[in-house]
C-alpha cells in the first residue's frame, strides 16, 4: 500500500464487542436444570418413535411432533465421543486447565450429553464409563454445571 | 407469479415485551403450531422450510436455523434461512412464496422471530463500526431526520405523527396478539419524552417478543382447504445501496419500484381505490405518512393529509394497519412477516375484531436496515 511515496504496512484496527445475553429456558430445557438442582436427577423427555432425548428440547428433531413422557435417566453411561483440550484458551474454554470434551450416553437415554472429564481425563477414551460428580446441596444453581464434570469409574 | 401462489395458514404468538416463558425455539414452534393447526395440517405435509430472523446479535444466537431445524420440522427437507433486516419477514416469505410459484415445491412453511428480551436491540443495531466515529443510533436515532425533513419538505403540521400512534392504539386494541393495546391520545402521546426529534417515546414501536408462520401452497392444494386461501397476486422485493449519492430516505426508490411492480404484476393502476387496506411497515409514527407517498397511495406531500382527514382510522376510506402494526407489536425478525400475514388474513376475512369489512385486496409491506431494503406482496380473496 503507497500514500504517495510512503510505503504503508498493512493496517488493522482492534474492535472488542462485549454484551450480556439473556436467554429463557421455556419450560423443557427449564425443567431439566430445576430437576439438576432440586433432584440431583438427570431427566429426559421422549419424542416420536420412542427415543429418549437427552438434554430434551420438547420436540422431535425426526418429525417436529411435540415430546411426550418424562423419563429419569442414570446418572451414569458410556462416552461415545471424546477431545482432549490440552491447551485451553483463555476466557473460551471453561477451565484454565487441561481436560476432556466427552459426549456421553447414560443409560437409559437415546442420545449423547456434551460435558466434561477433568479427573484423570487423560486416561478417557471411547467406551470408558463415567458417572456424575454432582455439586453439594446449596451450591446447585439449576445449571449444566450443577454436575462438576464426569468421572472415571473402573472398567467392569 | 409463475403459478398461482396461496396463503392457507397463518399462526402467530401473542407478543410482549418478555415471553421469558418461553425458549427462542418454542417461541418459534408456538407460532407454526399455531399455522398448522390452521392449515389442518402435519409437518409431514410440508415439502420445504423458510426462516427469517433480523441481525444475529439481537439474541446473540449465532445462526439459530441451525438449531432450530428439528424444531421448525425441517430435517430431511430443504431449509433456509433469509437475511434482509427488519425487512426479513416479508422477504422470507416472498422467498417462500416463489419457492412454491417455481413449481419446485406445493407447500412451504415459512417462519419469522424475534425474542428482543435476551439482547439490546439498541447495542445490536449500533455496532462500532470499524474505521468509522460510533454512532450509538439505534433506529429511532437513524430514521428521525428523514421524518423532520419530510415534515420540513410537505409542512405536515406536527400533531400528525402522534395521531398516527392513535389510530394504531385503537386498532391494537381490537386485536388480541399485539403487544400494545391501550388506547391513547394525541395529548398524552405530546407528553411523552421527546427521544430523537421528532419521534416521541410515545411515537415509537415497542421491544417485543414474537414469532410469525405461514404456509403456503400450490392452487391446487390449496383449494382443498380446509380455509378459505388469500390469493398471492404479486410479490416483489427490492434492495438499494446505503451510500449512493443523492439517494432520498425520505421516499426510497426502491421502495417505489417494488410497489409499483407488485401493482403492476397485480393489475393495480389506483392503489388509493383498488386496495381496500394495507398493513405498513410504521416503526416510528411518521412513517405512515412517509409510506403513503412512497407506496402511490397519496401524492407528495398529500400522506399526512389523509392520515388528518381520518382516512387512514379504522373504518376509513384506506384502514392502515388494523392489526396496530409495528407501532403496537414489534418482533423485529417477524413484523414484516405479521404485515404479509395480517393483510392475507385480512383477505380471508379472518381478521377477527380488526376485520376491515369487505376487504377483498390488501398490501402487507416491509422495509429495513438504512431504508434499504423493500418486500411487498398483493393478496387477493379471488385467485
Amino acid at each position: 500500500m503507497r500514500l504517495g511515496d510512503m510505503v504503508i504496512e498493512p493496517m488493522t484496527q482492534r474492535q472488542v464487542m462485549e454484551f450480556p445475553y439473556k436467554h429463557s429456558t421455556g419450560p423443557i430445557v427449564g425443567r431439566f436444570l430445576a430437576a439438576l438442582k432440586e433432584q440431583r436427577q438427570i431427566w429426559g423427555q421422549r419424542v416420536s418413535g420412542g427415543a429418549v432425548i437427552v438434554p430434551p428440547q420438547g420436540y422431535s428433531e425426526w418429525d417436529g411432533s411435540a415430546g411426550t413422557e418424562w423419563v429419569p435417566v442414570e446418572d451414569q453411561g458410556v462416552v461415545v465421543a471424546v477431545a482432549k483440550v490440552w491447551q485451553p484458551v483463555e476466557r473460551l474454554h471453561p477451565f484454565p486447565e487441561p481436560f476432556a470434551y466427552v459426549l456421553v450416553r447414560l443409560e437409559g437415554a437415546d442420545t449423547a450429553l456434551l460435558h466434561v472429564v477433568k479427573t484423570d481425563f487423560d486416561h478417557v477414551r471411547i467406551g470408558s464409563r463415567v458417572r456424575a460428580e454432582w455439586l453439594p446441596d446449596g451450591e446447585r444453581r439449576g445449571s449444566i454445571w450443577d454436575i462438576r464434570e464426569f468421572r472415571l469409574l473402573p472398567a467392569a | 407469479m409463475k403459478r398461482p401462489v396461496a396463503v392457507v395458514g397463518v399462526g402467530q404468538t401473542h407478543h410482549a415485551s418478555r415471553r421469558s416463558d418461553v425458549s427462542i425455539a418454542g417461541l418459534v414452534r408456538e407460532a407454526v403450531d399455531r399455522a398448522l393447526l390452521d392449515a389442518g395440517l402435519e409437518h409431514k405435509d410440508i415439502d420445504a422450510v423458510i426462516i427469517g430472523k433480523a441481525p444475529d446479535m439481537l439474541e446473540g444466537v449465532a445462526q439459530p436455523e441451525q438449531y432450530l431445524v428439528g424444531a421448525v420440522g425441517a430435517h430431511m427437507k430443504p431449509m433456509l434461512r433469509v437475511h434482509t433486516a427488519g425487512s426479513v419477514g416479508a422477504s422470507t416469505a416472498i422467498t417462500a412464496a416463489t419457492h412454491v410459484a417455481s413449481g419446485l415445491y406445493n407447500r412451504v412453511l415459512t417462519v419469522a422471530f424475534e425474542k428482543q428480551s435476551e439482547g439490546n436491540t439498541m447495542w445490536a443495531l449500533s455496532p462500532n463500526l470499524p474505521f468509522t466515529a460510533p454512532l450509538v443510533a439505534g433506529a429511532g436515532g437513524y430514521f428521525a431526520p428523514y421524518c423532520r425533513e419530510y415534515i420540513a419538505r410537505t409542512k405536515a403540521p406536527l400533531h400528525i405523527g402522534p395521531l398516527t400512534m392513535v389510530y394504531a392504539r385503537e386498532n391494537g386494541a381490537r386485536n388480541e396478539y399485539a403487544h400494545l393495546r391501550e388506547p391513547v391520545t394525541v395529548e398524552q402521546v405530546m407528553e411523552t419524552p421527546m427521544l430523537w426529534d421528532p419521534i416521541r417515546f410515545g411515537e415509537t414501536c415497542p421491544a417485543s417478543d414474537g414469532a410469525a408462520a405461514m404456509i403456503l401452497a400450490c392452487e391446487e392444494l390449496a383449494k382443498k382447504g380446509p380455509r378459505r386461501p388469500a390469493w398471492i397476486k404479486a410479490a416483489y422485493t427490492f434492495a438499494e445501496a446505503m451510500w449512493v449519492p443523492n439517494r432520498d430516505q425520505v421516499s426510497p426508490k426502491a421502495g417505489q419500484i417494488c410497489a409499483g411492480k407488485v401493482y403492476e404484476a397485480a393489475g393495480i393502476t389506483d392503489p388509493w381505490k383498488e386496495i381496500d387496506t394495507a398493513e405498513l411497515y410504521v416503526p416510528f409514527s411518521w412513517f405512515q405518512a412517509m409510506w403513503l407517498e412512497n407506496l402511490g397511495f397519496c401524492a407528495e406531500g398529500e400522506g399526512w393529509k389523509a392520515i388528518d382527514r381520518g382516512d387512514t382510522r379504522f373504518g376509513g376510506r384506506l384502514p392502515i394497519d388494523p392489526s396496530g402494526g409495528v407501532l403496537c407489536t414489534n418482533p423485529i425478525g417477524a413484523s414484516g412477516m405479521l404485515r404479509l400475514a395480517e393483510a392475507a388474513l385480512q383477505v380471508m376475512g379472518r381478521a377477527g375484531s380488526h376485520q376491515v369489512e369487505g376487504a377483498k385486496t390488501a398490501l402487507g409491506h416491509a422495509y429495513g436496515g438504512g431504508a434499504q431494503y423493500f418486500a411487498m406482496w398483493v393478496v387477493s380473496s379471488e385467485l
